[in-house]
């Protein structure tokens, strides 16, 4: 019987190998979306409960990763919806690889500021497409929309931004 | 500063919020995976023993009491 097939029938053998497979990509996603390790661990872990307990519901014909992904980013989305715009940048900052010097602290404190404080639904694709650089399709797979929506998301999210960063002077 | 095209501008943010790096998670999260879902099997609590234990009690002493649970099930 196919790994998948053995998966849908609940089999924890077949499961784990497919944890081991996609562990480190739906991590790496996760970590993208949120932007916190510590964060992205406790949501990998409850991905992979979440799709072991939807086991009977696959397809095993359609592919897991892309499942497994869409659960991800649900789940990410969910946890933005729920932590204060202010402390993600916080807490994230000594972790992600330095930004370019040339651009002044308060500056860059400012731009995370008006980036944070964008509707999480815009975040995510403004995250995912402008500072992560994913193909639209893949966005849009992964937030189960249409790519359409994934722009016009990109849209909203650049004009709200251009609007608070002209607030902030940074931007005429 | 001047208007940027959408270009410059996306380009202006990835300077001031850097993309995250490949990662991977820091440790093999299966062992705490598979102890979640042993954890959410169903569990029977010591008063659902009771509850089968008096049913299987009453219906060995009160075998009419058989007849009653039926009609209720």
């Amino acid at each position: 019987m196919e790994l998948l097939e053995k998966f849908t029938h609940g089999d924890l053998d077949a499961f784990e190998i497919l944890f081991r497979q996609f562990q480190k990509e739906v991590y790496g996603w996760i970590v993208r979306i949120v932007r916190d390790p510590r964060v992205a661990e406790e949501l990998t872990m409850e991905t992979f409960w979440r799709l072991y307990r939807s086991h009977a519901r696959f397809d095993p014909t359609r592919s897991f990763g892309a499942w497994a992904r869409r659960i991800a980013t649900n789940l990410a989305l969910d946890h933005l919806k729920h932590v204060r715009p202010e402390v993600q940048f916080q807490e994230n900052r000594s972790l992600e690889t330095p930004p370019d010097a040339a651009i002044q602290r308060d500056t860059r404190e400012r731009i995370q500021q008006a980036f944070s404080q964008l509707p999480p639904k815009l975040r995510v694709a403004a995250t995912l497409a402008l500072i992560e650089e994913r193909p639209y399709e893949e966005i849009a797979e992964a937030l189960s929309i249409p790519v359409g929506t994934v722009k016009s998301r990109l849209f909203r999210a650049t004009r709200l931004l251009r609007e608070h960063l002209k607030q902030l002077g940074i931007e005429s | 500063m001047n208007r940027l095209d959408d270009e410059q501008f996306s380009k202006f943010l990835r300077n001031a919020i850097a993309p995250m790096d490949e990662q991977e998670p820091p440790q093999d999260l299966w062992p705490r995976v598979h102890l979640k879902l042993s954890d959410s099997g169903i569990r029977v609590r010591w008063f659902d023993f009771v509850l089968v234990a008096i049913v299987v009690i009453l219906c060995l002493f009160v075998p009419e009491a058989i007849t009653g649970l039926l009609f209720n099930l």
